[in-house]
């Protein structure tokens, strides 16, 4: 019999105490996992049970992953990664004496095939074929300069050619010349040269005028193509004007 | 926590010696698994390995005491977290093994089993029902052992706000708790 005259069967459960509200320190103390259940606050003594399992101890099937974890320790680790090193790790001794600093790994440096980079006779061949080129080409910008074009032979059929099948065609260095004033300028020239415009035709500047400024570069006049003659040898048909022709490299 | 010889064991560690490396993985990693559980359900296990590569790779590089070194590794792990969220997020199917179900709460009663299995999982699946943000501090605070200035760097947050994320979550967990024990108590 209680003291309100019913049976404690009979009395009316107390349900558990609202939450309230939490300063700084408690709220500290509970997640540092240091406020026991019973000691809890009124409505947090659950808050408390669960804050100290959840940083509670290892448990077994969370440490399952150990000798995975070692073995990426050894592929990846200090140690691997000195040993991937190679002769680098091997000069430099270990900073206050620890063990494993400075041994060699297991693995060597690549070689330069596994780099990715031609090694031995297939390197040489690179730089031989590369050094080819810059010969080429710059011979070829050279014979630009000179006004020398590879199978061509001259127009005048003179001797005292440089080289058998490269004809030097001798030109003033004028200035480029381009749009309405290069007609202009054409007519006053071949009244001035009347040996040179017999052979060329006059067509200098007409051409220019008419191909716009792709020929015409400081050093290098435009040129005019030559009559083609009825006893041109077969030569004449694979030549090429100037700038189109160019070497192949061969390999 | 291991303690005064912690920088021994991590110099130790970052010198090759597998053993020292096992200590710092004994003692980080079951508080690791219980974060990213929580981050990324059913790809804690991955996630974790993830982690360990890149605090293996950057092992010999780092300097500082142990609670730098847990906050190195805590955010190594987020931002692992974080990548797998924006690669899924991507990809809007996702499968989730069997075995990552049975660990979650049912949710008509998960503070019934927080309370009464108790275990280290469960608790933390309670605490993952909390809205994100509150969740992670109350797991960077109790499971990693991180202070708030180490949880505000590592969430982006202001200590201030890691603070009252923190008052909200136990009020939260609190409210939940006693509602299911009342619940509990009527039926």
């Amino acid at each position: 019999m209680g003291p309100d005259g019913v049976f404690p069967a009979e009395m009316p459960e107390r349900g558990p105490a609202l939450p309230g509200a939490l300063d700084d320190n408690t709220v500290e103390r509970l997640v540092c996992g240091r406020v026991e259940p019973d000691d809890a606050p009124p409505g947090y003594a659950g808050v408390a049970r669960v804050l100290q399992a959840a940083g509670g101890p290892a448990e077994p099937d969370e440490l399952a992953g150990r000798d995975a974890a070692l073995a990426v320790f050894r592929a990846a680790g200090p140690a691997g990664e000195r040993g991937r090193a190679g002769s680098r790790a091997q000069r430099e001794p270990g900073p206050r004496g620890v063990p494993g600093r400075g041994r060699p790994g297991p693995r060597t440096r690549p070689g330069p095939a596994a780099r990715g980079w031609p090694g031995g006779r297939a390197r040489a061949r690179v730089v031989a074929l590369a050094l080819a080129g810059v010969v080429a080409a710059g011979g070829l910008w050279m014979a630009g300069g000179a006004r020398t074009v590879p199978g061509l032979r001259s127009p005048t059929g003179r001797a005292g050619s440089p080289a058998p099948g490269l004809v030097t065609q001798a030109r003033p260095m004028t200035p480029p010349v381009t749009g309405a004033g290069a007609n202009a300028r054409a007519s006053l020239q071949s009244s001035a040269r009347q040996g040179s415009t017999s052979r060329n035709g006059g067509v200098t500047a007409s051409r220019s005028s008419g191909h716009g400024s792709r020929q015409h570069r400081p050093g290098n006049p435009p040129t005019s193509k030559p009559k083609p003659k009825p006893k041109s040898p077969p030569q004449a048909e694979i030549s090429k004007p100037n700038g189109s022709e160019k070497p192949r490299h061969q390999r | 926590m291991i303690g005064p010889s912690f920088a021994a064991v991590l110099a130790a560690a970052a010198g090759g010696d597998e053993a020292a490396f096992g200590t710092l993985w004994r003692d980080l990693q079951p508080g690791l698994l219980r974060y990213l559980d929580a981050l990324a359900p059913g790809a804690a296990e991955d996630l974790a390995s993830e982690t360990w590569l890149r605090i293996v790779q950057g092992l010999d590089r780092f300097t500082g005491d142990e609670r730098a070194f847990r906050g190195w590794v805590f955010t190594v792990a987020r931002h692992r977290a974080v990548d797998r969220w924006r690669r899924r997020s991507r990809h809007r199917d996702e499968l989730v093994p069997a075995d990552a179900l049975t660990g979650l709460p049912a949710p008509d009663d998960p503070a019934g089993a927080a309370v009464d299995a108790i275990s280290s999982r469960a608790a933390v699946a309670l605490i993952a029902t909390l809205p994100p943000d509150q969740a992670e501090v109350v797991l960077l605070r109790v499971v990693a052992g991180l202070d708030v200035a180490q949880v505000a760097a590592i969430t982006g947050k202001r200590p201030g706000n890691v603070r009252v994320l923190a008052h909200r979550a136990l009020r939260r967990l609190a409210d939940r708790l006693t509602a299911d024990t009342r619940v509990r108590g009527a039926v």
